[in-house]
């Protein structure tokens, strides 16, 4: 699939990645929105993303016991799995809402993660 | 409170297929509280028709809208404005809220987008559990304020059967034995004397079977 477009919705502190970082994840359009903490995202967040074009998004939330809000990053996470439900109840596909926990302010991890990700997509076509 | 629990955004679309404007409406009572049909539920659910019926080529447009409660005749008068304007209605309020809209706007078609599944208590986050059933004649007095009808597998009114094993129920392991505790409970206050009562034939006429099951009050209710 080329010319994929995924959005990342970030913990502030899962997302210290620069311009430079995102180039190595190739063929892939990434725009990427930050929320003060994982549990500030929510699932209605996730399906405008998709109404905005993105053809899977990415949850990045801080690693397990490292939210600094205590328990950000799992309500979070399950956001997320409930936006994947929705959009699989809506025909869209599976698994096209990756929630992740992420290493806090670890831009390799994010990036791996990222790249896994973008790659499972592209690996659909 | 009433609880309910979502219906499958398929289902959602399937029910809105033929139509190209609708309003979501939540309510901000019981399931509001139960996190299935407040505010925040309208948004998600309006945006999820929204992306489902663009992708489908169909776009639809999603008014969305909550009420105090929609199972009261003064709240539902907010609904006036939407009855001209919109194709449907997909209420995210229980029964109750679907059946009065239908009965006050009989033009305007209404869709159900939850289940309503039982009166039930927030126990601990994100769990509720069956606490009533409605039975129209309560027995909580006797039974140090736990209900036999709703908590106990098979109703039971006689005490636990014999399947109640070590707290548990035999049906539902997962389940206490609601008889266990009712019987423990008693035995801590020193009243087991209530299970000792002979107690007539519990009455089940006021638990329904005979169509919509009616409450009066006289002293509501005045001329003009």
């Amino acid at each position: 699939m080329s010319g994929l477009k995924v959005t990342v919705l970030a913990c502030n502190y899962t997302n210290y990645a620069s311009q430079k970082d995102f180039e190595l994840v190739k063929d892939v359009e990434i725009k990427v929105k930050t929320f003060a903490c994982g549990g500030r995202i929510e699932v209605v967040d996730i399906l405008r993303a998709f109404r905005q074009g993105a053809q899977g998004v990415l949850v990045a939330v801080c690693a397990k016991q490292s939210c600094h809000n205590k328990k950000g990053n799992l309500f979070g996470y399950k956001k997320a799995l409930l936006a994947n439900r929705l959009i699989a109840e809506l025909g869209l596909g599976q698994d096209l809402v990756k929630p992740a926990y992420v290493k806090r302010q670890d831009t390799g991890d994010f990036i791996r993660v990222l790249k896994e990700f973008c790659a499972n997509l592209q690996n659909r076509e | 409170m009433i609880i309910a629990e979502p219906k499958s955004m398929t289902e959602i679309m399937h029910n809105i297929e033929s139509y190209s404007k609708v309003l979501v409406l939540g309510c901000r009572g019981c399931v509001g509280i139960c996190s299935t049909g407040g505010d925040k539920e309208v948004e998600i659910v309006a945006e999820a028709i929204r992306l489902g019926r663009e992708r489908a080529d169909k776009p639809i447009e999603v008014l969305t809208a909550s009420l105090i409660r929609q199972c009261e005749p003064e709240y539902l008068q907010a609904l006036v404005k939407y009855v001209p304007e919109v194709e449907a209605v997909v209420s995210l309020g229980c029964g109750v809220g679907v059946n009065l809209i239908a009965d006050t706007y009989p033009q305007l078609t209404v869709l159900p987008g939850v289940n309503t599944t039982f009166f039930g208590a927030n126990v601990r986050p994100g769990v509720w559990v069956e606490m009533c059933r409605g039975c129209g004649d309560c027995i909580l007095d006797r039974t140090a304020g736990l209900c036999p009808i709703a908590r106990c597998a098979k109703n039971l009114l006689n005490g636990p059967c014999g399947g109640s094993n070590h707290g548990k129920c035999e049906l539902r392991p997962d389940l206490d034995c609601i008889w266990d505790k009712i019987v423990k409970r008693l035995k801590e206050r020193n009243e087991l004397d209530k299970l000792e009562t002979i107690w007539a034939p519990k009455d089940w006429r006021p638990a329904g079977g005979f169509g919509a099951r009616i409450m009066q009050r006289d002293d509501l209710q005045v001329e003009g």
